[in-house]
Formats: C-alpha cells, sequence, structure tokens
C-alpha cells in the first residue's frame, strides 16, 4: 500500500461518510430522539475532518471544521435542529463531497469556484454558531465571557503529553507520523517534539518501509481529547498511544534521555562509538520483545474489528465486468462443443459435454449473483430527493421504501437512477397535491411517495406510486389533441391515454415549475428505459393516486434462452416469459386458438417477419406471458432451451422491431432475441393494458 | 585510508524511494571510506528518510567509518528541528570527521 491507495482509502471512505451524515440527517427529522443521528453525523464530519488533516488537504479540514463546530452545538443542545438548518447541512454535506471529488480528481481541492460557493454556506454556519453562542450565553452565564468559537468550553489551552510508538506496518499503510505532527499543530501548539530512533536498527537490518520510531509529544491546545485522540485514528490500531493531561509546567519525557543519548552514544563520543555495536544489538531485541504484546493486542483488536467486514470484499467493478464477458465466450464455446460432440456420435464424449455444459450454467449463475445488488441503495438516495423536492414546492411527502432487498443486476441499478429520479419528481410535482387541495379532499396534509421493488417472471418491477389526485384523463387528451399527437375525434382507452405522456413534447403542467414541466423528461425516462430492454406502465385512480411501475430484465448480459425455428431462421424466447407449448391444431385464419377453454390471441412470426421457407406440417404455439397478460406465438418447430449470451444489436436495426438483441448460437449461426413486450404492443390492442412499448404507434404486422 | 566518498542524493528522502536509497547508502558505505552525503538536492524528508539517516549513520559508526549528510535544505532542516533531531545534520560533520580521524590515527 502506498500514499496514492491510501489516498484512494480516504476518497472512498469519505464518499461512504458523507452518505451516511446524509441519511443520518434526513432521519434527523422524523425521530422521536434525534441524537443518535446527531452523534452519527458528528462522528462523520469528524471523520471527515481528520483524515483530511493527515493527508494535509486543507481545503475540507477548513470547511468541515465549522460544519463540525455548528454539529458539536446541536450536540450540546446549544442549537436546536430544525427544516432549515437540516437543509443548510445537507448542502453543506454535498459541498464537502464535491471537495473530496475534486481531491479524487486532482489530489487537491484548491479551486476559486468552489471556494466562492462555499462562502454563503460558511456565512449561514456561522449565523448559527453567533445565535448558538448567545444561546450558550443565556443558558450558561459563567460561560458569558467568552462568546466566540470553541475557546468558550475551555478557557485555558491544555497541556497534552502524547507518547507514540510506532507499531511497524505504520508507513508501509500510507501513514506517515509526520503529518500527524503537522496536523496536531493545527490543533494547537506542538511546544516539544522527541523522536525516539532507539528502535532503528543498521542499514543492512533495515527494512525501509518498516516504521521504528517512538515520539514523546507536547501539545498545547484547547481542543478537546476527543480532537487529540482523533488525529491517530488511522494509526491507533497499529500503535501504542498514550495520551496524558500535563501540568502547567512542562514535564520531563522519558524518552528525551533516552532518544539522544542512543545518537550521541553512536555518534558523538570516540568511546561511545566503540561501545555502540554492543548497546545496538541488544536494543532492537529488546524493544521487539516490548513491542510483542502490544502489537498481539492491536492484532486481536483489529481482528475484532475487522470480523464484522470480513463477510465482503470489494472488487473493482471491470474486474466483474471482464468475468461476465468471459463467462460469455465460454457458453458459447460449450454449445459448439456440445454440438460437435453430437456430431461425433461419441456418447462418452457427449456425456462430458453435457457435465460441462451444466457446470458452466452454474458458474454463470454465480457470476452474474456477483453483480446483483440490492436496490435498497439507490432507494435510499431518493430520502434526500424527496426531501428537497418537497422543500422546494412547499409540500410535505413523506417517502416509504418496499422491497429493498430485491435484487438487480449492478449495470441495471447504475442505469435506473436517472430515470426513477425524473419520476419521483414528477410525481411529486404533478401527483401529490399541495396540502390545502389535501386537506379540502379529505386526505392527509402529508403526501406518500411508495417506492417498491418486486421480481416478476424474470423481470424486476419497481413502482413509484403516489396517493396524489390521479393522472387527469381529460386534461392529457385535450393537451395531446392541441399537440395534434391525436386526432381530435380519436377514441383512446384510459391506459392509452396515460401512454401520451410519454410522447416527446407532452406535458400537461398547468405552469412551468423548476422540477418538470418543461416537456422535457417523461419521453426521455420511457427512450432510457426501453434502451435496457425494459417498459414502464402507468395505473391511475382519479383522486387515489398513481403507480408508474417500471419493467426491467434482471440482467442485461446472459439469460436462459428457449430456441424455435421458424422456417429457417432460429429465435430466442427469454426462458422466464414462456409459460408453456401446446401443439397448433386449427389451421383457420383467426389469429387466436382455444387454450383449455379460454381465448389466446397469438401472433404469427412467419408474417410478423416476413419469412420464407420451409412450412412445418404440426407447427406449435408457445405461450408467454408479459405483464401479467398472456399470448402465443405460432411458431415451426420448437427446440429447447439453450444458454444465451446476449449480444446487443447495432445502431443500424434500432428501429428494428420485435427484436431485442442476437446471440451467437454453437454452429456459430446468429439467432435473433425475441422482445415480447415490443412483440404484444405490436399485435395492437391485445396488448396490456397501459403497456407502452418502443414505438407508441399501434403498427400491425 | 582513501579519502571520503562523496555521494549526491537527488531522490526525496521519503518512503517512496526508501528502498532505493537504502541501497545506495549501504553501497556508498561499502567502500569503507567513509561517506558524506550531499543532500542539497533533497526537496523533503519524512520519517522513513529520518530513519534512513539514522540507520546509515549508526551502520557507519559500526564499521567505524564517517558518515556526514550536508548541505541539507531548509525544509528538510525545519522537519529535523520539529522531530527534535536537528543533530543528525548539525553535529554530523565535525564528530563523523573526529571518528575518520580517530580511526586514522588508530590504524
Amino acid at each position: 500500500m502506498n500514499l496514492d491507495d491510501a489516498l484512494q482509502t480516504f476518497i472512498v471512505e469519505s464518499r461512504e461518510l458523507l452518505a451516511l451524515m446524509e441519511s443520518g440527517l434526513l432521519s434527523m427529522r422524523e425521530s422521536a430522539d434525534p441524537s443518535d443521528e446527531i452523534n452519527a453525523v458528528f462522528r462523520a464530519a469528524h471523520t471527515i475532518k481528520g483524515s483530511s488533516g493527515l493527508f494535509g488537504i486543507d481545503g475540507i479540514v477548513a470547511f468541515t471544521h465549522v460544519v463540525e463546530s455548528v454539529l458539536d452545538r446541536v450536540r450540546d443542545n446549544e442549537i436546536g435542529i430544525d427544516e432549515s438548518l437540516i437543509s443548510l447541512l445537507l448542502a453543506c454535506g454535498d459541498h464537502i463531497g464535491l471537495l473530496v471529488e475534486l481531491t479524487a480528481e486532482t489530489g487537491n481541492c484548491e479551486d476559486e469556484a468552489l471556494i466562492a460557493q462555499a462562502q454563503p454556506l460558511v456565512e449561514a454556519l456561522g449565523r448559527y454558531l453567533a445565535a448558538g453562542a448567545q444561546c450558550a450565553a443565556h443558558t450558561r452565564p459563567d460561560s458569558g465571557l467568552h462568546d466566540g468559537g470553541e475557546a468558550a468550553a475551555t478557557p485555558h489551552p491544555q497541556r497534552w503529553l502524547i507518547s507514540l510508538q510506532c507499531g511497524e506496518p505504520v508507513l508501509r499503510n500510507g501513514m506517515d507520523p509526520l503529518s500527524i505532527i503537522h496536523y496536531l499543530a493545527r490543533l494547537g501548539e506542538v511546544t516539544r517534539v522527541a523522536t525516539n530512533v532507539e528502535g532503528v536498527p543498521l542499514l543492512d537490518a533495515l527494512d525501509p518501509e518498516a516504521c521504528y520510531l517512538a515520539f514523546e509529544i507536547e501539545l498545547l491546545s484547547d481542543a478537546g481529547r476527543q480532537a487529540v485522540e482523533g488525529a491517530f485514528e488511522f494509526i491507533r490500531e497499529d500503535c501504542t498511544l498514550r495520551i496524558e493531561e500535563g501540568g502547567d509546567e512542562p514535564a520531563a519525557s522519558p524518552a528525551q534521555p533516552d532518544a539522544e543519548p542512543s545518537i550521541d552514544a553512536a555518534l558523538l563520543a570516540p568511546e561511545g562509538a566503540a561501545q555502540a555495536p554492543a548497546s545496538l544489538s541488544s536494543s532492537p531485541s529488546e524493544a521487539a520483545v516490548a513491542a510483542a504484546p502490544a502489537a498481539a493486542r492491536s492484532g486481536a483488536a483489529a481482528r475484532e474489528n475487522k470480523s464484522a467486514d470480513s463477510h465482503s470484499i470489494r472488487i473493482d467493478a471491470d474486474k466483474l465486468d471482464h468475468l461476465i464477458d468471459l463467462v460469455g465466450e465460454l457458453i458459447t464455446a460449450s454449445a459448439s462443443t456440445e454440438l460437435a460432440a453430437r456430431k461425433a456420435q461419441n456418447t462418452e464424449l457427449r456425456e462430458s459435454a453435457a457435465t460441462l455444459n451444466n457446470l458452466i450454467q452454474k458458474v454463470r449463475d454465480s457470476a452474474l449473483q456477483l453483480r446483483m445488488v440490492k436496490i435498497g441503495a439507490t432507494f435510499n438516495r431518493f430520502r434526500r430527493v424527496v426531501h428537497d423536492v418537497a422543500q422546494e414546492l412547499g409540500k410535505r411527502i413523506d417517502l416509504v421504501v418496499e422491497g429493498e432487498d430485491t435484487e438487480l443486476d449492478k449495470t441495471v441499478v447504475e442505469k435506473i437512477g436517472d430515470p426513477l429520479t425524473h419520476l419521483v419528481r414528477n410525481s411529486m410535482d404533478h401527483g401529490i397535491e399541495p396540502a390545502d387541495v389535501r386537506l379540502a379532499r379529505g386526505k392527509p396534509e402529508h403526501g406518500r411517495l411508495t417506492l417498491n421493488a418486486f421480481h416478476d417472471s424474470g423481470s424486476i418491477v419497481i413502482e413509484v406510486s403516489d396517493d396524489g389526485g390521479g393522472l387527469d384523463r381529460d386534461r392529457i387528451l385535450a393537451k395531446a389533441v392541441e399537440r395534434g399527437l391525436v386526432p381530435h375525434d380519436a377514441t383512446l382507452t384510459d391506459d392509452e391515454i396515460y401512454a401520451l405522456i410519454f410522447e416527446p413534447g407532452f406535458s400537461t403542467a398547468e405552469r412551468v415549475t423548476n422540477l418538470s414541466g418543461r416537456g422535457v423528461g417523461m419521453d426521455v425516462v420511457k427512450r432510457n428505459i426501453t434502451a435496457l430492454r425494459g417498459s414502464i406502465g402507468i395505473d391511475s385512480r382519479p383522486g387515489i393516486g398513481a403507480t408508474i411501475s417500471v419493467r426491467l430484465p434482471l440482467t442485461l448480459a446472459i439469460i436462459d434462452g428457449f430456441q424455435v425455428c421458424v422456417g429457417n431462421s432460429i429465435f430466442i424466447l427469454p426462458l422466464d416469459a414462456v409459460e408453456e407449448c401446446v401443439e397448433f391444431a386449427s389451421g383457420g385464419v383467426h389469429d387466436y386458438t382455444d387454450l383449455r377453454g379460454q381465448v389466446l390471441p397469438f401472433i404469427r412470426l412467419r408474417e410478423c417477419f416476413e419469412l420464407e421457407g420451409p412450412v412445418s406440417a404440426r407447427p406449435n404455439i408457445v405461450v408467454v406471458k408479459h405483464a401479467g397478460q398472456r399470448f402465443g406465438l405460432l411458431v415451426d418447430r420448437l427446440l429447447g432451451e439453450a444458454q444465451t449470451v446476449i449480444k446487443p444489436l447495432s445502431k443500424m436495426f434500432g428501429k428494428a422491431r420485435g427484436v431485442s438483441g442476437s446471440t451467437i448460437l454453437g454452429s456459430g449461426e446468429v439467432a435473433l432475441i425475441l422482445d415480447i413486450a415490443d412483440l404484444m404492443a405490436m399485435a395492437g390492442p391485445a396488448g396490456p393494458a397501459g403497456q407502452i412499448s418502443a414505438s407508441p404507434a399501434l403498427a400491425t404486422c | 585510508m582513501n579519502a571520503p566518498l562523496t555521494v549526491q542524493i537527488e531522490l526525496p528522502l521519503t518512503i517512496y524511494h526508501a528502498a532505493e536509497l537504502k541501497e545506495l547508502m549501504s553501497d556508498a558505505l561499502e567502500r569503507g571510506a567513509g561517506v558524506r552525503f550531499d543532500v542539497s538536492a533533497v526537496p523533503e524528508i519524512d520519517c522513513a528518510g529520518v530513519q534512513l539517516l539514522v540507520a546509515a549513520r549508526r551502520s557507519a559508526a559500526d564499521r567505524r567509518q564517517a558518515c556526514d549528510f550536508v548541505g541539507a535544505s531548509e525544509t528538510v532542516q525545519a522537519t529535523l528541528a520539529l522531530l527534535g533531531v536537528p543533530q543528525l545534520l548539525t553535529q554530523a560533520q565535525p564528530l563523523g570527521e573526529t571518528l575518520a580521524a580517530l580511526e586514522e590515527t588508530v590504524s
């Protein structure tokens, strides 16, 4: 580990701490006794300050210090926490985030624009500090004399005697005791440092990256014990640390007489030089004996701390992607091996190919599982969005999160954030009514927004629901006619009307707000979700609320496929969507059949894709299910299950309907993967309620 | 006895270069005639660097050689002063020579 790694760790940890700070701030409002949250937020800010100090990132230290001071007052009940302070602290958290990101990019955070940006925040924080100090002066008359800054708490700087015995790994872990001393100098005045170099061995025995030093430090500071201890936070595990409050007189340090004679003995007096080898050879071993129990102790403590973390490791996302790519290649290779084995008519070979195939399937599943993440983290990010937007709109809105343990592919999670944000904003802005309207309608004053996620036949469904007024059918239709999106005499079902809000350039907001209503967004949302092979549906009840459900495939890389043959072409259906296969008996011209007494509409793939080739005498219907709707696909032959590595179609085929991707078969041929949702939409009115496909036009084939 | 060797150190005396510098110092001391390290071009020093200076001087003393560090920049001087080990620089030269002189008289 070198310093760069340590800086990376600092940045990753800071991001986590900032997220912690944010969630603490957000849950503060709801908590009856927010002291736990306040402490958590304070600790997060404190740790960020402490570690940026170690790295000498002064910009972050200076800014975070002000934040920390305010939080400290909040902790002591000198400043009451309220809505506006929470918003201010959230903004401060964001600013620290910006500083951290800048540090991640450039290694420091000196940026004129950012400094200017911090100014209003610092001023606002300053007002709280001033108010807090006044308040403190009222409640504690004895401290009335000291009316500003931290000095109020401890009028006289305290003398601290710090003795630090560095463990071997300190330097290797990227920590330099020197920078800690520099940091201490910022807390107060470092009046004396004695470095004990007794432990340093001869050059030949020296591990240049191990630390052999011990320090006695005398610090004059009005910061509390916590602040002083905080300076050592990063090396504490590897060190023996003793911090004592000294008297007013500088106490003699035990290291001083030790340290200086050792150098002097070796270098000053000629007779000392003669004795030096003996004393030097003994001292490292003594030091080692003394250090051993301490190291064992700190090692045990470290293990204890880490046992909680040992269940998970961080992996570079690129490595995972590479693994998935390789597994994809493996699947294709295994398919062609199996094909070759079948051709060779060698039973033994076929058997081992089958075993191999089974194993590869398991490898694929666990590889894909590695990329699965819970959606909870994404959902929790919306607490902040909801908080900010609600403030901006002057509405009171509570967020309810359900199904946060639902897992989905990391790449999907990353791409779903923006569309979801837009849906959430839209629901808050257009869905949930202002408080007075809500009260007049007999609803609770607080609006409620629910985020929910669950698995449903090979896809994940994410629902954004609000308890607002629902979509206004007539207004949407009027607007669509006005915009020329539909003819004025069109007869549309409710669901078709709701679907219009995803049309480009459509916006019904009576006034343009900062958040939504600019007519961009919902169509972009739909486009983004379609790009992920997903779909959007709307369910709205006037006066009760609306639910927008986004349906996405679980993974974008590899699926279990079901191969069918039409004419000379092979197509692949996602196996999860296939319900059953039935023989097609009726030779009629109707596009529906009788499935155990129920009407089953079906699509003739041959006609749909205008395919040539020999017609099968015994065609089959594959019954597929999508979004609660069942329909059939008429095919010539069934080929069975096969693992399918999805290769995206090139942009040239972006407009092709009914196919979502392609794959390479074991034989080297290319097969198209059918897009069930799109096929269903192509079939027109048979499409399920409110389901929107890649193209809004109700095409027929 | 040969004249002391002068070795120019241009790398920062920090953990990044500690391994490299250790080799350089060991090699210089191997020559057996005492070394004068010219550290005037050393921009900075950290705790790993301080350890190197101490170890080099201990090793030199062990071999009864001289080992000096001369021409330290203000930054390096300030750091060593802060850590309370300025004698690594200030007292080194005359003493190293004393030691060398002593060495010569003995042999």
